[in-house]
């Protein structure tokens, strides 16, 4: 099953790798976000902190309570993986508390250029 | 002392900071429309407006509202009903209707930012909200009817 | 919903037709009328209507239809109908197996008959007093609207007037029913009459009740059942906030505060060991494997037998042979198990949301010694229950915790991760089907084995003919000349409970998936070899031939579309259903079902409507991806993140049809559910030529 998860992420993932992400655009769509996650490295709310996303372990915020596979990868995330993850985070990341998702690989890639273009 | 403005008034709340904002709301405010459900920002049956946004109150301590504007269902309209409420009566959504409040708020978030959400917007804002008696049909017909309620 | 401790009909007569005025238990089966028609309806002289029911409201909306059938025949006005629902378990209140439970999709079925009557003989006294008011013959009268009207005369005499001179009168012995035409009120779709309320938040659900000084019981329970208390030392947590005490209660303890957080904080916290039991080391596989080896037991008492097997199989042109099994499930009610106490040693009273009244009168007898004149059970809306709000462990926990707080009422909830840990789970079972086909494709002997727990035990009396595990089978709806059933018994150390349909859960499944299997055996059409096999006069035909031609099952699927079909009668309602999937890689998307339902005539139709739905959509979420499984003897699912229910971006659009065939009135909260997961894996076969034998499909890759 797990074998079963990560084979689909990468299905998932790989079209959309070479997406180029409109930051701007990611910024209008971080409203939708920003209820539960803080931009601010340390604030935690009903989900991590999103600063320096974009290449940070998997599952490693300080002080958040993570579920499912989101605390077990050892992994790093990485644009494909934040894509898959936003657009269909159940599915990517089974067990994980995070229920809402972006429409569109589109979307997600532009949140990404967005969380990416903060630094961190 | 943490100070926040809850469904339009200015309120202090003496607790431990680290409290859930939903049992505040519940047991110190007696704001019992938003409920319980599964104390970790799984099932959005405790759902409020956090600064406009839909967010699970059982996952936000009490010290993130400091400063912020909560809404709870009760304040969701000011005298009379939501478009949305209106749209969930006309609709006849509920079942056991535990689920509902939250439902209504997490639609009236998402109208706020998708005047005109396609099904795709809705099963992309209300994934989050769980309704164990499946009235997602109806759920999904009043959220289209809330949209054209709010238009008028 | 209003509390009520005492209720009269009609003012000032609580002697001549008060509720309870029966103080003795009638002969269950007996209950048909009602011991007074005050019982279900109240008339106030403020011309208030108010319906005293018998079903708590979880959803199923049977408040609502209890309501249109004793508002209709009564004539009340719609529009000021009050609920409410009786504080003691009475007579009146109980189902044929002589007790006050919502369970068994009864809430409509059962209800309806004896409320007509008693709305009936309250009408006819109504219009008793009238008549003797207008010096006018009793049937120049009718009552409309909540009045007594003489059409002729242009004169209406609200019913809150008569209320006194018709509670003087005798109650009717034979009341005289409305005919068909003035029947306006049921056979149509009415709005819920809860919600404006749940809608706005007003509602006050169990969790919601909110008393003077109340405090708050958070649980801490054995993980592993068969588990109690070893030790506990309260005062780890004595000193933390708002813990004002904690309460050893069986199986665990329950910490009061005066927050619920800090209670659970608290709970946590608990330094409490549990005792060592043989289960501790009872692991899923391990239990399915025991089950499994009791499908080749010998020596089973035969349950069912008709026709000559052994002369069928030798005689038959092909023989069929499959296994099928399915996992335990969590009910996971949207509402957190809790019930609030306020208790003293000679009195208590509950506020909490039930199914089973009864069984927590019993239960509170059983543990603590209340007995039924000191009890009073206050019933909130309940948010869901699906079988699972029928025990009544939380009331002891409420009572027990109350008591230790000299009285001070307290609210216990248990946490989401205690309703899914705690157990009450709907069975796991396993079953063998072997069937003989003739030539032209008829099925002519069919032996089935059962194996697993038994719910049902303590009403089973010879054969292991125990309804809670083999309704379905017992009733196959199949013409099948020789047959044979048996169920080997094998116990699970795990606390179970009716989940939504209870056995068809699983029946449903098991049948409906090898009657496709022989379908397929004998190259016939799913379609056609069941309306091959099925009895002339079966009203499963009249669902399947109106679920196929919703479904265009003649007609090509539309591309990339696979179908499956399925029919199965449960509570005297027939529902046939289509499932159409697609596949996404190797996950199965289902964009759409049909179905079609025979429950006798709908009393509300959207509201059997929008059960169909919420049937489906559960018993499509059980089938995908959920289950409940044990290792080390503890459950390991913990929350919707393990156990993960559908979310409306997996929900299909369903569309239903009422099929009335003038049948009598059957259940709609339940019978939704048990074609659903037949249907899917039959459509599954379609698609994929994999035969689906166990649940849920995730454990197949699937989804």
């Amino acid at each position: 099953m797990k074998r079963y998860f990560a084979l689909c992420f990468l299905m998932v993932a790989a079209p959309v790798y070479a997406q180029e992400g409109d930051p701007a655009a990611g910024e209008q769509l971080f409203g939708q976000c920003s209820g539960c996650h803080m931009l601010e490295e340390g604030q935690n709310r009903a989900g991590p902190h999103l600063f320096g996303v974009v290449g940070r372990e998997i599952g490693s915020v300080e002080g958040f309570r993570y579920t499912g596979t989101l605390a077990d990868s050892t992994e790093v995330w990485d644009e494909a993986s934040l894509i898959a993850y936003l657009t269909a985070p159940r599915e990517a990341m089974p067990g994980t508390r995070k229920t809402v998702f972006l429409r569109s690989e589109e979307d997600a890639a532009n949140l990404v250029a967005y969380l990416r273009s903060l630094g961190g | 002392m943490t100070d926040f403005t809850l469904n339009g008034s200015g309120v202090s709340v003496e607790a431990d900071p680290d409290t859930p904002l939903l049992w505040i709301l519940r047991e110190r405010m007696g704001l019992t429309g938003t409920k319980f459900g599964c104390g970790i920002g799984a099932c959005g049956a405790c759902t409020v407006h956090l600064d406009g946004q839909a967010v699970p109150s059982c996952s936000i301590p009490l010290s993130v509202a400091e400063g912020a504007e909560v809404t709870t269902i009760e304040g969701l309209s000011e005298g009379g009903l939501h478009p949305v409420q209106e749209a969930w009566i006309e609709i006849d959504v509920p079942q056991c209707g535990y689920c509902q409040t939250g439902q209504i708020m997490a639609t009236a978030a998402m109208l706020a930012q998708v005047p005109e959400p396609t099904d795709e917007d809705i099963d992309s804002y209300l994934a989050g909200n769980i309704c164990r008696c499946g009235v997602y049909p109806r759920i999904r017909a009043a959220a289209k009817r809330a949209a054209e309620l709010s238009r008028t | 919903m209003t509390q009520t401790t005492r209720r009269t009909f009609l003012a000032g007569s609580a002697a001549t037709l008060g509720v309870l005025s029966v103080p003795i238990r009638l002969p269950a089966q007996e209950v048909t009328q009602p011991s007074a028609p005050g019982a279900y309806l109240r008339i106030g002289a403020d011309n208030s209507v108010t319906c005293i029911l018998p079903t708590c409201e979880m959803g199923q909306g049977t408040h609502t239809g209890q309501a249109q059938i004793l508002a209709e025949e009564l004539g009340a006005d719609w529009q000021t109908i009050r609920i409410e629902m009786p504080v003691q378990p009475g007579p009146d209140y109980r189902l044929p197996f002589g007790q006050m439970r919502s369970v068994g999709s009864y809430g409509i079925r059962h209800w309806h008959d004896p409320m007509r009557r008693a709305a009936a003989q309250m009408r006819m006294m109504l219009i008793e007093a009238g008549a003797s008011r207008l010096g006018v013959p009793a049937d120049e009268l009718s009552a409309v609207g909540g009045a007594i009207v003489h059409a002729a005369y242009g004169q209406a005499i609200p019913f809150g007037e008569l209320v006194e001179a018709a509670s003087a009168l005798p109650v009717p012995a034979d009341p005289v029913l409305r005919p068909e035409e003035e029947r306006t009120l049921t056979g149509r779709t009415v709005p819920r009459l809860d919600t404006r309320v749940k809608v706005t938040g007003e509602a006050v659900f169990s969790m919601d009740v909110t008393l003077p000084d109340m405090a708050y019981g958070a649980v801490r329970m054995a993980p592993v059942f068969g588990s109690d208390v070893a030790a506990m030392n309260a005062d780890s947590v004595r000193g933390m906030p708002g813990v004002i005490e904690v309460v050893q209660v069986p199986r665990g303890a329950v910490v009061v505060g005066e927050s619920w957080w800090q209670a659970k904080q608290a709970a946590d916290a608990l330094d409490i060991t549990f005792t060592e039991t043989e289960n501790d080391g009872l692991d899923t596989p391990a239990m399915e494997a025991e089950i499994q080896a009791a499908l080749d037991r010998a020596d089973v008492p035969m349950t069912l037998e008709r026709g000559d097997l052994d002369g069928a199989f030798a005689g038959a042109a092909q023989v069929v042979e499959a296994d099928y099994a399915v996992p335990m499930l969590a009910h996971v009610c949207m509402e957190p198990i809790n019930c609030t106490a306020q208790a003293t040693d000679d009195r208590v009273e509950l506020w909490t949301g039930t199914q089973g009244h009864d069984w927590i009168r019993m239960g509170l007898e059983r543990a603590l010694g209340v007995t039924a004149d000191q009890l009073i059970i206050n019933t909130a809306y309940l948010g869901g229950g699906f079988g699972r709000k029928t025990w009544e462990n939380e009331a002891i926990q409420a009572v027990m915790a109350s008591r230790a707080v000299g009285g001070r009422p307290v609210k216990v909830i248990w946490a989401r991760e205690d309703d899914v840990q705690q157990g009450l789970y709907r069975q796991t079972m396993q079953i063998r089907f072997r069937a003989g086909l003739s030539e032209d494709g008829r099925i002519t002997a069919m032996r089935v084995r059962m194996a697993g727990p038994q719910m049902g035990a303590a009403i089973v009396r010879d054969n292991n003919m125990d309804p809670f595990s083999l309704l379905g089978l017992i009733n196959i709806a199949y013409d099948i000349p020789n047959y044979a059933l048996d169920h080997a018994v094998v116990p699970i150390p795990v606390p179970l409970s009716p989940w939504r349909s209870i056995a068809e859960s699983f029946n449903g499944y098991f049948v409906e998936s090898f009657i496709d299997e022989l379908a397929d055996a004998a190259g016939q059409d799913p379609l056609a070899f069941r309306l091959a096999n099925l009895p002339a006069e079966s009203r499963a035909r009249p669902v399947l031939e109106r679920v196929a031609e919703m479904a265009d099952w003649s007609g090509a699927a539309p591309e990339g579309v696979s179908r499956g079909i399925s029919v199965v009668e449960s509570y005297n309602s027939y529902v046939a259903q289509v499932v159409e999937v697609t596949m996404e890689g190797e996950r199965v998307r289902v964009p759409r079902v049909h179905a079609a339902i025979d429950c006798g005539r709908a009393i509300n139709p959207g509201q059997v409507e929008t059960q169909v739905q919420g049937s489906v959509i559960e018993a499509l979420g059980a089938a995908l991806r959920v289950k409940i499984s044990l290792a080390g003897g503890r459950t390991e699912q913990t929350n919707f993140t393990d156990y993960p229910i559908l979310r409306i971006d997996e929900a299909p659009q369903i569309d239903v049809a009422i099929v009335e065939t003038g049948a009598p009135l059957g259940g709609v909260g339940e019978p939704g559910v048990p074609p659903l997961a037949g249907a899917l894996c039959n459509a599954v076969f379609a698609a994929t030529g994999q035969r689906i034998r166990s649940l849920p499909l995730a454990d197949h890759g699937l989804a």
